[in-house]
């Protein structure tokens, strides 16, 4: 579970110009959820899934993961949350270009030193999202959608309890955007992973179970 | 296979050019700070053995006074200024059996001669040239200092008191041959000796002067009865003499100069010289990694939202220099390996092909050493420099927020 408490986050400072895009955001994200943030431009939207998934600190205010205010965390405790509990899919797929589909897939278990432990399950992972026969192929050998199936599938290589989604398929075409949402709904069905996607696509966060709209860093009610 | 090394080693052989130009810059270097000193030390080494062994490592002399000594003296209630000169009589060994005796037990002794030193001159009809002749005893002299190497025709084993040997150039000065005779000219005597051998040193102030005769003959030019200059000392190991050169003075009561004493500035300058060499070599290396800076920096750069990537899937900052600086480290180590390389092969070439050089030193050809410690200092300071130039981009690299790379597409 995943509950923030009067999360405020500025940006600047009282030198120069203090913009404040987080305004005490109070809200609770139940485990196996999958839960669409959307809202207008400027909003807060991906601001708000940076703070909640870690990637930036805010000013004030509470995280708490199952309970343990992950604000308080330090560098290396940051670090192994990132790499054991959560995962991350972004708008851009982020892949490395020197590595292979597979190791692309095993990342997060090579930096945690469990590579071989999680071969076999990268390999289903890979032929989970559709890519068994790409398992050799490097990003620039793959299309879009494929490149962001990939990065699916790293996200969900530790068995994360959440992943945290900005914008998956913001560069994908109409097709490979409903491909990779269906994989998303059907992940968060069959794994019970949480999942918090960042959208501004109406028409796929009408699909979604839960829907948070974010307007001028606040949460509309 | 290590996530650090792994990734380090895919980055290389992704960046190809760069990690080429890495390798390239770092080589470079190392084969100029290889080359360099190896050529510089193959000259010095070389000197360095010729002076060495082309007299004896250390003379045992007489104390020798500074000259005049002048004292007050008082006759008569007056006072008088007297001055006291020392003769060159009083400065020689009047026995130098006695002196041989005392130090042959002395350990790390190879040989010890005596041996007489005084200018005369050599006429040969109308063709007259001042000369330093050495009276040697052989073949004791030849365990001291070995002039057989530099023979060219003849041999010492004649230089009996009839006897001469001159050098080669000396020969030609005064249109001698082997077996012609020659008048030796003291400021006491003279005396015609035939030429029992020539010789070559290679060093062009020996080969312009200096010429052997026997003690006895020396000594009786020089009219001085059975006495000598010195006595003439060879040690097994020459660059660690001065123990030996203390055990002596304290068995004979001599003052002892050794080969260092007489090359006192020569061996300053090379000091010198490796010391400029040194601080040569680490501009090389400052500008090699100057340039390797470059390239780590426009390598590093284009990997910022990969860094923002592996700090979101739980790599630390410590995690993400390590990259980077192991990147920076196997480059350098490439750079070193193949400068390494070219570095001998050129050594080989040039000592297959050396240059030939003024004889004035006694050394004809300049040939390159290969020399651990001088491989060592480029290996090192390549590193060095290799993994500072990686450090400072991948510190800054480390710092990034992942937040900021990783939202624009």
């Amino acid at each position: 579970m995943i509950e923030t408490i009067a999360l405020y986050k500025d940006f600047g400072t009282e030198e120069t110009f203090i913009t404040h895009v987080i305004k005490g955001i109070s809200v609770t994200i139940q485990t196996g959820e999958f839960v669409s943030i959307v809202g207008p431009s400027g909003s807060g939207k991906s601001t708000f899934l940076n703070l909640v998934s870690t990637l930036q600190k805010p000013t004030s205010g509470q995280i708490l993961f199952d309970n343990v205010d992950i604000t308080t965390f330090k560098e290396k405790e940051l670090a192994e949350f990132r790499n054991q509990t959560i995962g991350f899919i972004f708008q851009s797929h982020h892949l490395f270009p020197e590595l292979t589909a597979l190791e692309n897939v095993l990342i997060p278990a090579s930096i945690a030193t469990k590579e071989p432990e999680f071969t076999n399950r990268a390999r289903y992972l890979l032929q989970r999202v559709g890519l068994e026969q790409r398992e050799n192929y490097r990003p620039n050998q793959l299309s879009g959608g494929q490149c962001q199936r990939v990065a699916i599938a790293r996200a969900l290589l530790l068995k994360p309890e959440c992943i945290f989604a900005d914008e998956p398929t913001g560069n994908l075409d109409q097709k490979s955007t409903q491909e990779v949402f269906e994989l998303l709904k059907e992940l968060n069905k069959e794994l019970k992973t949480t999942i918090v996607m960042v959208t501004h696509d109406e028409n796929l966060a009408s699909q979604v179970p839960r829907t948070i709209t974010l307007i001028d860093g606040r949460l509309q009610t | 296979m290590n996530f650090t090394i792994k990734l380090a080693l895919k980055h290389i052989l992704s960046s190809k050019i760069q990690s080429l130009l890495v390798i390239s810059a770092v080589a470079l270097g190392v084969l100029v700070i290889i080359f360099i000193p190896a050529i510089n030390d193959g000259f010095y080494n070389e000197l360095l053995d010729k002076t060495i062994n082309t007299s004896p490592h250390l003379n045992i002399e007489r104390y020798e006074d500074t000259g005049e000594i002048t004292t007050l003296k008082v006759i008569d209630d007056k006072w008088f200024l007297n001055k006291d000169k020392t003769t060159l009589k009083d400065r020689r060994i009047q026995s130098y059996p006695s002196v041989i005796k005392n130090i042959k037990d002395i350990e790390g002794i190879m040989g010890a001669s005596p041996i007489v030193v005084n200018s005369g001159t050599l006429i040969n009809g109308e063709k007259k040239l001042n000369v330093q002749y050495n009276g040697v005893l052989y073949p004791e002299h030849q365990d001291v200092v070995d002039i057989n190497k530099d023979l060219v025709i003849g041999s010492y084993k004649k230089l009996n008191p009839d006897g001469i040997a001159i050098s080669r150039k000396i020969a030609e000065k005064l249109r001698l041959e082997y077996n012609d005779t020659v008048v030796l000219a003291t400021s006491d005597s003279s005396k015609t000796l035939k030429v029992v051998a020539l010789y070559d040193s290679g060093f062009v102030s020996k080969d312009n002067s200096t010429v052997y005769v026997a003690l006895s003959t020396a000594q009786n030019l020089s009219n001085i009865g059975h006495q000598v200059d010195s006595v003439g000392v060879k040690i097994k190991d020459p660059w660690h003499i001065e123990s030996i050169a203390t055990q002596i003075t304290y068995a004979t009561g001599f003052e002892v100069k050794t080969w260092k004493d007489d090359n006192e500035s020569l061996l300053s300058e090379i000091q010198s010289f490796t010391y400029v060499m040194f601080l040569i070599n680490l501009t090389i290396m400052m500008a090699v990694a100057a340039g390797v800076l470059g390239i780590m920096i426009i390598l590093i750069n284009s990997k910022y939202k990969q860094i923002g990537m592996l700090k979101a899937l739980g790599v630390t900052s410590k995690g993400v220099m390590k990259i980077f600086v192991l990147e920076g480290f196997l480059l350098s180590f490439f750079g070193a390996l193949v400068g390494s390389i070219l570095a001998t092969l050129l050594i080989h070439y040039y000592n297959s092909n050396p240059i030939p050089i003024s004889e004035n030193y006694g050394v004809t050809d300049l040939k390159g050493v290969y020399k651990l410690s001088i491989y060592l200092q480029g290996i090192i300071l390549a590193f060095f420099s290799g993994c500072f130039a990686a450090f400072i981009p991948s510190y800054f690299a480390s710092k990034i927020d992942p937040a900021e790379v990783l939202k624009s597409t």
